[in-house]
């Protein structure tokens, strides 16, 4: 083939290249709807989307500097709107009727769903944003103590968007109290024919709107909503998985000498299921914590030996305490949110084929034997209180 | 593309007639008729005023002429050299023959100039006179003497603006080209040094002189460089511009394959290196082959700065230069492709800025990179004195005022104004930055990162494609040359350099001894033993 050949067929090519292809997918920053936080509710047969939608106008206002209401799209640094369809898919096809710009799920932080959805099952509320390309398996999923859509209403104090705000709280609190789990983790949850687990419950307070997540959360088996547990309960489980990364105990002094905070920062957890010569499963849990004294209110002297001893002492009771009392809920709701099922499939598979289908039954029985190992780094400033015997 | 254009041109061109090659004149020698002879030369060269024909009389009535150029010539030592000791013949008691006797005498013994040389053709006599010789002829001599003094007007060395250096020698190369191999000579002692002149241009007559270090440059190389200046038969070369653009090795690339430096260290670097530099007359630019990509990035403050630092900033070089070709191709992508890919408060913060902006983000880019080309080319056309004020206007009113009208987006401004001054901290590739720059932002316009990767393939095959008189373009690096890589990744200290670069196989391969890193005596002797 000669050249000047090579060089037309080549050429067809690359102008088919440029005029053939391309600014198909291309979308202009001002031509979308950045969606920030995502409300579902369940009313009746229908669903119905809020949207956080992300107002640039309203955030160029903010800024000192600026041409001032230029666009004239008021100041608000987010509007919220709403939309109902038969599936989740519909609904946010209807919500352009409102919206002048292509909804962008890519930045979405939140998904918040309605408690209603929560009890009647999750699953087709969720399947869009994990089927989808754009919305992030990465964000956080939460549960709404009343109407998602309630939510994403009341405005943030110092961030953007609430949903902002929002996803801030849980990358704070699930250092400590807040199971928090994302969409990509429900979706593997839901899987668990047995098992069980945590989504957690944001709460709206007081008059104007203050969003609070405390860490009680929503016990879900398979997609549905189960019960709830508090924050204790949820923070039980997270010493058992060694997830606390900074958390704060608070434990009693014996004899009413006070009380002592103890700010915990590195935290070992595992969960060992071993069989009883009868075949029952039975649970121990190690868990190893590290912290350091914030505060006490005691006349103390913890730089003796029995002193910190006590207080060792104390602070592991005080965990005991919490992850006793996940058990007894997970018990109560027959809920298996530790996953115990799972660990004895990992360590028995033949027993567990066996428990399997009975497990509803057998679950409510098991017991846990809890071993906290507490080690305390510092006592900070203060090694013998002013005030003391 | 470009080829099947210059086919066409080539047809075109055997089309009409070919255009009439300029009258070589033939060989006439010189007849030893005075009054013949000086009618030959004013036939050839015409009645210029500048042309001095100053005929008068020597030892006792044998007539003779002196011819030179004014302006060329230094008048004074012309005068005390050459018309004093002729015209003081006539006063002397010996009367020397007309011919053979007076022309060798005058040669040998009389003229107290340095250069001196006979001539016995006509032709060959004027090219000499109007390349500053003083032609004396004298009548029954068929031959005719050239002596060499001068002295036009030059330019004394100063420091090149375009490579300005901290640490390091201010002097930079003239247009003169004795000067300017006299430069080179004052750095290289070494006799291995050699200059080669040739003269091209048949209407300029322009010398064009290379240079090189017998017995480390490449014999190949050196005979490559010379066949390539052979060929260039032109009428003339006013710059090394016009030579380079002769001998590269890909015309119609954007990339230059022929180096250029206007300081005499830099180009005794590349000589001592085993490359071949071109030195052409009228021309304070030197141009030295080959020429390969991580030149470009290489600066003479980079050998005289400690390594560490050098390091440094050579990779704030390389990252500058990224910088300067993606980041507004990158930008429009971001923004107009793939918002997931940016942080979100950044996102937030861009989509803020760029609210209620008339433009496509590509369109901003482009404008705003337009407007960037026009006040950098505006800028270094007008005097000093102006050009502060273009740049005052275009930082001022169009970077301020665009964005406070909202025209133009904070970000597009922030970004064009990187790109700017990425792409001037590397001079050598400025050019292929600014090109590369406008298309890679138009494609991420149409195609987004797609289209710029695309692009970057397309480039790259180009450049591992190039070659500067046979050496790979992008070597050390692509054909990767280990050993070489001391003086592209890191720069090694002057010590630890012991070869010269490999990738371009040069003769003697050894530049230093091995042990060289300095130490303390003591330390020194007992490694040794």
């Amino acid at each position: 083939m000669n050249r000047n050949r090579l060089i037309l067929i080549f050429g067809y090519f690359l102008l088919n290249l440029v005029f053939g292809t391309g600014c198909w997918d291309s979308r202009e920053l001002d031509e979308l709807a950045i969606i920030s936080g995502i409300g579902v509710d369940k009313e009746g047969d229908k669903f119905n989307l809020s949207f956080q939608i992300i107002n640039p106008t309203g955030l160029k206002g903010g800024e000192g500097g600026g041409n001032q209401g230029s666009g004239g799209g008021g100041t608000e640094t987010f509007v919220v709107a709403q939309s109902t369809g038969r599936t989740i898919f519909d609904a946010v096809e209807n919500v352009r009727n409102q919206i002048e710009r292509i909804p962008f799920f890519s930045h979405n932080e939140v998904i918040v769903l309605g408690r209603q959805l929560a009890e009647e099952g999750i699953y087709p509320g969720v399947d869009f944003f994990l089927r989808s390309p754009q919305p992030r398996p990465t964000q956080w999923v939460l549960i709404g103590s009343e109407k998602a859509g309630d939510i994403l209403r009341p405005k943030a104090e110092m961030e953007d968007t609430s949903a902002r705000a929002l996803k801030l709280l849980v990358d704070f609190g699930r250092q400590s109290w807040v199971p928090a789990i994302n969409l990509e983790e429900v979706n593997a949850a839901m899987t668990q024919k047995r098992g069980a687990y945590l989504i957690p419950i944001v709460r709206v307070q007081g008059d104007k709107g203050k969003l609070f997540l405390d860490g009680s959360a929503a016990v879900m088996k398979r997609d549905k909503m189960v019960g709830e547990v508090n924050p204790g309960e949820s923070r039980g489980l997270k010493w058992m998985k060694g997830e606390i990364r900074n958390a704060v105990v608070v434990s009693e002094l014996p004899n009413q000498q006070g009380l002592v905070s103890t700010r915990i920062f590195l935290n070992r957890g595992s969960i060992k299921v071993n069989l009883t010569p009868e075949g029952i499963p039975r649970v121990n849990v190690y868990v190893y914590v590290e912290g350091e004294i914030e505060d006490m209110s005691g006349k103390f002297n913890l730089t003796s030996t029995p002193g910190m001893d006590l207080v060792k002492k104390q602070v592991a009771l005080a965990i005991k305490k919490e992850i006793q009392s996940a058990f007894q809920k997970a018990r109560s709701l027959n809920a298996d949110f530790i996953n115990i099922g799972r660990i004895l499939y990992q360590n028995h598979p033949q027993v567990w084929e066996d428990m399997e289908h009975k497990w509803d039954e057998i679950f409510p029985e098991i017991r846990a034997h809890v071993t906290v190992g507490v080690s305390i780094w510092r006592v900070g400033e203060v090694s013998k209180p002013a005030i003391s015997e | 593309m470009f080829s099947l254009l210059f086919k066409k041109l080539k047809f075109l061109q055997s089309l009409i007639s070919k255009p009439e090659a300029p009258s070589s004149p033939r060989e006439d020698p010189l007849t030893g008729n005075l009054v013949k002879d000086l009618a030959a030369f004013r036939k050839q060269v015409g009645d210029s005023p500048d042309i001095v024909v100053r005929e008068f009389n020597i030892s006792h009535n044998i007539s003779a002429a002196v011819i030179f150029i004014d302006g060329l010539v230094l008048d004074p030592l012309v005068n005390q050299h050459i018309m004093h000791p002729l015209t003081q013949l006539n006063e002397h008691d010996v009367v020397y023959k007309k011919g053979r006797d007076l022309f060798d005498s005058l040669k040998n013994k009389l003229l107290p100039v340095g250069s001196i040389r006979e001539e016995s053709s006509l032709t060959k006599t004027i090219e000499r006179v109007f390349t500053g010789a003083t032609a004396i002829l004298i009548d029954g001599s068929k031959k005719a003497i050239l002596t060499y003094i001068p002295g036009w007007e030059r330019r004394s060395i100063s420091e090149p603006d375009s490579e300005i250096v901290v640490k390091g020698p201010r002097e930079g190369f003239v247009e003169t080209l004795r000067t300017n191999t006299a430069l080179l000579r004052r750095k290289i002692g070494h006799p291995g040094l050699t200059f080669e002149t040739l003269v091209i241009g048949q209407r300029t007559r322009t010398e064009v002189t290379i240079a090189y270090l017998n017995g480390v440059a490449h014999p190949k190389l050196v005979q490559e460089v010379k066949r390539r200046l052979e060929r260039i038969k032109t009428d003339g070369i006013l710059n090394a511009g016009y030579i380079e653009q002769y001998i590269e090795d890909a015309p119609f690339s954007p990339f230059m394959t022929v180096g250029y430096t206007e300081r005499p260290d830099v180009a005794a670097a590349r000589i001592l290196e085993g490359r071949v530099a071109i030195l052409t007359e009228g021309t304070p630019v030197v141009n030295t082959v080959p020429f390969l990509f991580v030149e470009s990035f290489q600066s003479p403050d980079d050998y005289t700065f400690r390594p560490y630092f050098t390091t440094l900033t050579r990779w704030f070089r390389y990252i500058a230069f990224a910088g300067s070709v993606l980041s507004p191709g990158m930008f429009v992508a971001l923004t107009t492709f793939h918002q997931e890919l940016l942080p979100t408060p950044l996102l937030i913060s861009m989509a803020a800025a760029m609210e209620g902006t008339p433009l496509p983000a590509v369109g901003e880019a482009l404008v705003m990179g337009l407007i960037f080309e026009i006040l950098r080319e505006a800028g270094i056309r007008l005097p000093k004195a102006v050009g502060q004020a273009v740049s005052i206007v275009g930082a001022l009113v169009i970077g301020e005022a665009a964005v406070q009208a909202g025209f133009i987006g904070a970000p597009v401004v922030i970004v064009v104004a990187f790109t700017a001054i990425s792409s001037f901290a590397v001079p050598k590739q400025f050019d292929v930055g600014a090109l590369l720059r406008v298309v890679i932002t138009i494609l991420a316009g149409l195609f987004g990162l797609y289209g710029i990767l695309i692009f970057l393939i397309i480039t790259f095959t180009h450049l591992v494609s190039l070659r500067s008189f046979g050496i790979p373009y992008l070597s050390p690096i692509s054909p990767l040359m280990p050993k070489d890589l001391k003086d592209v990744l890191v720069r090694a200290p002057a010590w630890a350099m012991v070869t010269r670069p490999e990738s371009l196989d040069i003769s003697d391969p050894v530049r230093q001894e091995f042990d060289l890193m300095p130490g303390p005596e003591n330390d020194k002797k007992n490694q040794k033993n």
